[in-house]
């Protein structure tokens, strides 16, 4: 594209405008391998690459700048003051200007530390920090004043602590910026509110967390004079608890966040209020329990006395009568029943020493002898008898009368009966006898030895 | 009682009511002492609820503009229109 084409031209495409730019830009030489001074500003590493701005701290200036595949070994923090090579770019899409970045060399802290750290020091020398001028926090603020932007988290942060702690409590906030050129002037403006035209108890100056450099109205002379010089008690309440502002050495008190500043101006009420309740509770148990003691003491006596009245007194004398009468009555019945048992022991054995029972065993024991007698000559009689008639069966079966009848014949000589042919001669006289009768015979022959034929 | 008057500082108060509930339950006391104690203490915790309590929930929010302090009442509406933006 002709330059003159552009000139002749009396509207421009923003295309136009960015790619003229850039050529511009990257055509002048002067803007090639330059080298930077300045101090690093929220730097970030994305990928190989790392992103940040170049401050100038005296005019407030900037530049952001883009190291492409860095050197990790250098470590690069907010703050840094450093020394970049590089060459200015024009980004045609963005419209906006970088500084590519080739080397990078550290050289020490940024002047704004050193900066600070002397006023610090300026600061601490002339007895701003000293304890000794340090003012008491109210415990128990009823108005309570907040210095800080109304668009801030802090303000919130603030009011939700308090008031979901504590709900009888006033709060002014004086909104103002809190960062920015204008911002210290802002905030001591609103410390002398508080100070003249709306008196409060307590005066917390803060804002939510940040950058460094967002913090750094907090760090301004001004106000850290202007926070020395309240009549008013000032808590600081800047940023989170590793952040450190000047504001916080001269405060009267150091919030370690805004959240904790709520906390500090309400926690006393709180318990207070907490205490109260616990107190009442306790005197309430403690008057209880002294009650009963006196009542416990007040029964006591009620029944000493009740104990040593007439009434009782007669009571308990007919109550021993009644229980004399009973171990009367009960020892009688008791002798009653050890003699009665005893006589009924006396009888039992009487009984069993009664004659009659005895003649009664006698006789049981004569008949039954009686009886075994009876029995026993019995016996011996049928043995006997017996026996009687055994012999008599026997006899009968001997009677030589009967062996006679059966053929059998007694010879008799002189009377003899014969057994023997030797006592008979011939011609002797001999008797045969026999069952029915007998016969006179002569012996005319007889012969010894063996039988006769006939 | 000349420490109940109205003008009693709050952590004074406070003070004498610790003392009184430690004193009732040491239980060192006579009936009247302890009642007397008693009536005392549920005083105090009275003034201290009330100093406590004395002052109703206000938030007011003052702004510079053009030059002048401008305050709003916002009791109401304490979020509305704080810390919204940033």
């Amino acid at each position: 594209m002709m330059i003159s084409n552009i000139v002749s031209k009396k509207e421009w495409s923003v295309y136009e405008l960015t790619s003229y730019l850039k050529k511009k830009v990257e055509m002048d030489v002067l803007l090639k391998n330059i080298y930077l001074k300045g101090e690093v500003i929220k730097p970030s590493v994305s990928g190989e690459h790392l992103y940040f701005e170049l401050k100038d701290l005296e005019y407030d200036a900037k530049i952001k700048c883009v190291f492409f595949w860095f050197d990790k070994s250098v470590e690069i923090k907010h703050g840094s003051k450093v020394l970049v090579k590089g060459n200015v770019i024009f980004y045609e899409k963005e419209g906006i200007i970088e500084l590519k970045v080739s080397e990078i060399t550290d050289i020490g802290l940024g002047e704004l530390f050193v900066k600070l750290k002397q006023l610090e020091e300026k600061l601490r020398q002339e007895g701003l920090f000293d304890s000794k001028y340090k003012k008491e926090i109210p415990r128990y603020p009823k108005k309570v004043g907040i210095v800080t932007s109304k668009n801030g988290a802090a303000i919130r942060d603030i009011l939700n602590t308090i008031y979901t702690r504590f709900e009888n409590i006033q709060v002014y906030i004086y909104s103002c910026s809190v960062q920015g050129q204008n911002a210290p002037y802002e905030i001591c403006e609103g410390i002398e509110y508080f100070n003249t035209a709306e008196p409060v108890e307590v005066i917390i100056v803060g804002r939510g967390g940040g950058a460094f450099e967002d913090l750094m109205a907090f760090n301004s002379e001004m106000v850290v004079r202007k926070i020395f010089e309240s009549k008013i008690p000032v808590i600081s309440a800047v940023g989170h608890e590793r952040d450190y502002v000047l504001s916080d050495f001269v405060a009267d008190m150091r919030a370690i966040t805004p959240t904790n500043a709520g906390e500090m101006v309400v926690s006393f009420q709180k318990q207070a209020l907490e205490k109260l309740s616990e107190y009442q509770k306790r005197m309430k148990s403690a008057m209880e329990k002294t009650f009963n003691t006196v009542k416990e003491k007040v029964g006591i006596l009620q029944y000493k006395l009740y104990q040593n009245s007439p009434a009782n007194t007669v009571a308990k004398r007919a109550q021993d009568i009644d229980l004399y009468c009973h171990k009367l009555s009960f020892a009688i019945s008791r002798k009653l029943h050890e003699a009665h048992r005893n006589l009924k022991n006396f009888e039992k054995r009487l009984a069993d020493l009664n004659p009659e029972s005895r003649l009664l065993v006698a006789r049981t024991n004569f008949d039954n002898c009686s009886r075994r007698l009876g029995e026993a000559f019995k016996k011996i009689f049928q043995q006997k008898e017996f026996a009687y008639k055994v012999n008599l069966e026997k006899l009968i079966a001997l009677n030589p009368l009967n062996v006679l009848k059966r053929g059998y014949s007694i010879t008799l000589h002189n009377s003899k009966i014969l057994t023997t042919i030797s006592q008979v001669s011939n011609g002797d006289e001999i008797v045969t006898q026999l069952s029915d009768g007998i016969i006179k015979s002569k012996v005319f022959f007889k012969q010894e030895g063996a039988e006769s034929d006939v | 009682m000349c420490e109940l008057q109205k003008d009693i500082k709050f952590e004074d108060a406070m003070k004498r009511l610790e003392e009184i509930v430690k004193s009732l339950e040491d239980g060192n006391l006579s009936l009247e002492e302890a009642i007397k104690l008693y009536e005392e203490g549920i005083r105090l915790t009275k003034v201290c609820n009330d100093i406590l309590r004395s002052v109703e929930k206000r938030v007011v929010l003052i702004e510079k503009l053009n030059g002048e302090y401008i305050q709003d009442d916002i009791t109401n509406d304490i979020y509305g229109g704080l810390g919204q933006k940033e």
